[in-house]
């Protein structure tokens, strides 16, 4: 009989050295003839210059993409091998839609706290431009009959199926929802109508997500963030220039009759790629690298939206109390908190939900209201209605902003909080 | 022979079912009160096969472990419905009979390769405010138990002074709190597809021409097609022990098109539905499903 033990190592803090993206760009734009590889690649091989990391071998590279083409099975591992770093660093692929970054960077941290490996790298990246398109799904059926046909007889016999209309209808990706058809954009609206989120709301959320994005630009908070990509700087969906006037001018993109939601207060299609060098304490002090902040823990939470009872983007909601309640913190106890803007509506129920006593009373199972978020605090350096929102990329934007900015103030902790596809949310905490 | 309990074994076959449609395109002027047809059409075994199901799961948007659809059994004895409507001693011509309503009943869970004994007759006449309505019923049988009903309700419009009981209006209507929960793209060829799994081939369904002949622009979709759909939606994985689905079909959807499914915000096992149009603001199907512990 063997003997079953277990002997965890002390969990140990997760430091957060730095991180690396490539400025975003608006889908069919600059990056519109770059793969998700070639995004990713980017942003890695920027990390490991910034960081010297040249032919080390790091205990893993997790990272991913959402939509992805069947030939980037092992993007990670492929990403890899493209860069700098020793060719002998395991990489694998993650993918949990937007929070794919983030949640990407609790797994390397969670092998770092318990001792498995010393220093990893987490990501994501994504491209909107150079979406996979299948072939017909009546020609690829038979195309595989075909292929399973015995004898060159039957392969025909097979092929003879295939009709000319087959390769003008091809299978293109779409931005809805597999159980209900619905896009995103069409949730958010069904949220923003439940919880009666004002138009100018979402458009002053908006507003104050660009300008703060332009003025973190201006006094150089990107600078180590951020690596330039063909020809690219910043952010090209950013707009120093945007007032409530324009943005009040848009019509609403869902629902034109009475909707809320418009091209300027949702996440426009984004290519774009982030990663984020993460490390034991040891490895850190080895390496002579400062820690910026700490990886906390993370929880994430899942809401049923097929039926209707719960809006798709409202699982953060959940996923917050809850790590709160873990880890005995309540909402006072941050100093920051980045709130991931896939639209200014879905940010604004959110917030609004955890003011709600019925609904955290209800829904939440809390006996008083998590209570207000201090908007000063929130997205202090600007966010995704202003950089734009290459899914899998957004974690790892997040989560390296968020250390910089705790360590700008010398200390402090932030929670992060991103809603997903398929009713997920991903929230983390971060602290120094 | 009308008096009879008919068996139909083999089945009808489709040129069948097609030459009784034609035939039974002209009926002579009815005199006085029309007579319920009193035949008892019955499919002694008619199994519930894998292939079929799945090929119907395929056309309605059912997942194999849903289980065996609670609107499956109605496709197996839809060609009975078609017999008796197409008899020469139905009053009514078969292809102006709109469906109008459904209730579907069932009793025990149902089993892919369980052969179910299927009986279709002529139960009795409803009075609706827009003409003669008949409510025809399917009954199956499994080890001699009733496992799983429909009655289906036919309407011939324009009939001056139906008989039967006055038609009710069971379903209550939607309020404003509803939500849209899904959207379906309806292809131009829904028709054809689901005519190939239900053997329904009525002309408004797979042609625009032949939907013109009928009065519509173009090809609607079958309302069993819309009901299976929306069931599909609805129903948990697992499949289902015992269950109940009412609908009342409302304006035809055109083909191609798109359609909403509409539900109350909070809604668990006992649910009201409605498919509606694209801009939410007019209904093509209305109804409840209850399933297992919440079935009354």
């Amino acid at each position: 009989m063997s003997h079953y033990s277990f002997n965890p190592a002390p969990t140990r803090r997760v430091a957060i050295i730095g991180g690396n993206r490539i400025p975003f760009a608006r889908s069919n734009t600059v990056y519109a003839h770059d793969s998700n590889q070639d995004l990713l690649v980017a942003a890695l091989q920027g990390l490991v210059d910034r960081y010297n990391l040249h032919g080390q071998r790091l205990g893993e590279f997790a990272a991913g993409a959402v939509i992805k083409h069947s030939r980037d099975f092992n993007l990670a591992r492929e990403s890899l091998l493209s860069t700098t770093l020793s060719p002998e660093t395991p990489a694998y692929d993650v993918q949990q839609a937007c929070g794919t970054g983030l949640e990407a960077a609790l797994l390397v941290a969670n092998k770092i706290a318990l001792g498995q490996i010393e220093a990893g790298i987490a990501g994501g990246a994504d491209t909107t431009s150079d979406a996979p398109i299948g072939i017909n799904e009546s020609l690829r059926h038979t195309l595989l009959a075909a292929n399973r046909a015995k004898g060159m007889g039957n392969q025909l016999k097979a092929l003879l199926k295939v009709r000319p209309s087959m390769f003008f209808k091809p299978l293109l990706p779409r931005n809805g929802e597999p159980r209900t058809g619905l896009s995103m954009g069409e949730h958010c609206e069904e949220m923003a109508k439940r919880w009666q989120i004002k138009r100018l709301a979402q458009d002053e959320l908006t507003l104050t997500s660009h300008q703060r994005l332009a003025a973190a630009y201006q006094r150089g908070f990107f600078d180590d963030l951020i690596s330039p990509h063909r020809g690219l700087a910043r952010d090209n969906n950013l707009r120093a220039d945007a007032s409530l006037e324009r943005l009040a001018g848009l019509s609403p993109a869902y629902d034109r009759q009475s909707g809320t939601l418009t091209a300027g207060n949702s996440t426009p299609l984004t290519d774009g790629a982030s990663v984020v060098l993460l490390a034991s304490e040891a490895w850190a002090a080895e390496h002579g690298w400062p820690v910026l902040a700490y990886l906390r823990t993370g929880e994430t939470a899942a809401v049923n939206f097929v039926d209707g009872s719960e809006g798709l983007l409202m699982a953060p909601a959940y996923a917050v109390p809850r790590m709160l309640h873990r880890e005995g913190l309540s909402f006072a106890d941050f100093d920051l908190f980045e709130i991931h803007e896939a639209f200014a509506a879905q940010v604004l129920c959110t917030l609004k939900a955890w003011e709600d006593p019925d609904y955290c009373r209800e829904r939440l199972g809390l006996a008083a209201p998590l209570g207000a978020i201090d908007r000063a605090k929130m997205n202090v350096n600007g966010g995704s209605l202003g950089c734009g929102h290459p899914f899998a990329a957004t974690g790892g934007r997040q989560l390296a902003a968020l250390a910089k900015a705790i360590h700008e103030r010398g200390g402090g902790r932030g929670l992060i909080s991103i809603c997903a596809a398929g009713g997920l949310g991903i929230t983390a905490i971060v602290e120094k | 022979m009308d008096d009879l309990t008919q068996i139909i074994d083999p089945p009808p076959s489709r040129t069948r079912l097609l030459l009784d449609g034609m035939r039974a395109l002209r009926k002579p002027e009815l005199d006085g009160a029309p007579l319920l047809p009193k035949a008892r059409l019955v499919r002694p075994a008619v199994e519930l096969s894998a292939e079929g199901i799945a090929a119907y799961g395929r056309a309605c948007g059912f997942r194999r472990e849903q289980g065996v659809p609670l609107t499956y059994p109605h496709v197996l004895a839809f060609p009975l419905h078609l017999m008796l409507l197409t008899r020469p001693s139905f009053p009514y011509p078969a292809s102006g009979m709109v469906h109008l309503a459904n209730r579907i009943r069932q009793y025990q869970r149902l089993r892919e390769g369980q052969a179910l004994r299927l009986e279709v007759y002529a139960e009795r006449w409803v009075a609706h405010p827009k003409g003669q309505a008949l409510s025809i019923a399917t009954r199956a049988y499994s080890a001699g138990a009733l496992v799983w009903e429909g009655d289906s309700l036919y309407l011939r419009r324009g009939v001056a002074d139906p008989v039967g009981e006055p038609w009710v209006d069971a379903l209550g209507v939607a309020s404003d709190s509803w939500v849209r929960t899904q959207t379906w793209l309806l292809p131009a060829d829904l028709g054809r597809r689901f005519a190939k799994v239900s053997g329904d081939f009525n002309p408004i369904h797979t042609s625009v021409i032949g939907a013109r002949l009928f009065g519509f622009r173009r090809a609607i979709a079958h309302g069993m097609w819309t009901l299976g759909r929306a069931l599909a939606a609805q129903q948990p994985p697992g499949g289902l022990e015992r269950a109940e689905v009412r609908c009342e079909f409302k304006l035809p959807i055109l083909l191609p098109g798109q359609v909403a499914l509409w539900n109350p915000p909070s809604s668990g096992p006992r649910r009201a539905f409605e498919v509606r149009n694209g801009a939410g603001d007019k209904p093509h199907l209305r109804g409840l499903l209850s399933f297992n512990e919440n079935l009354q």
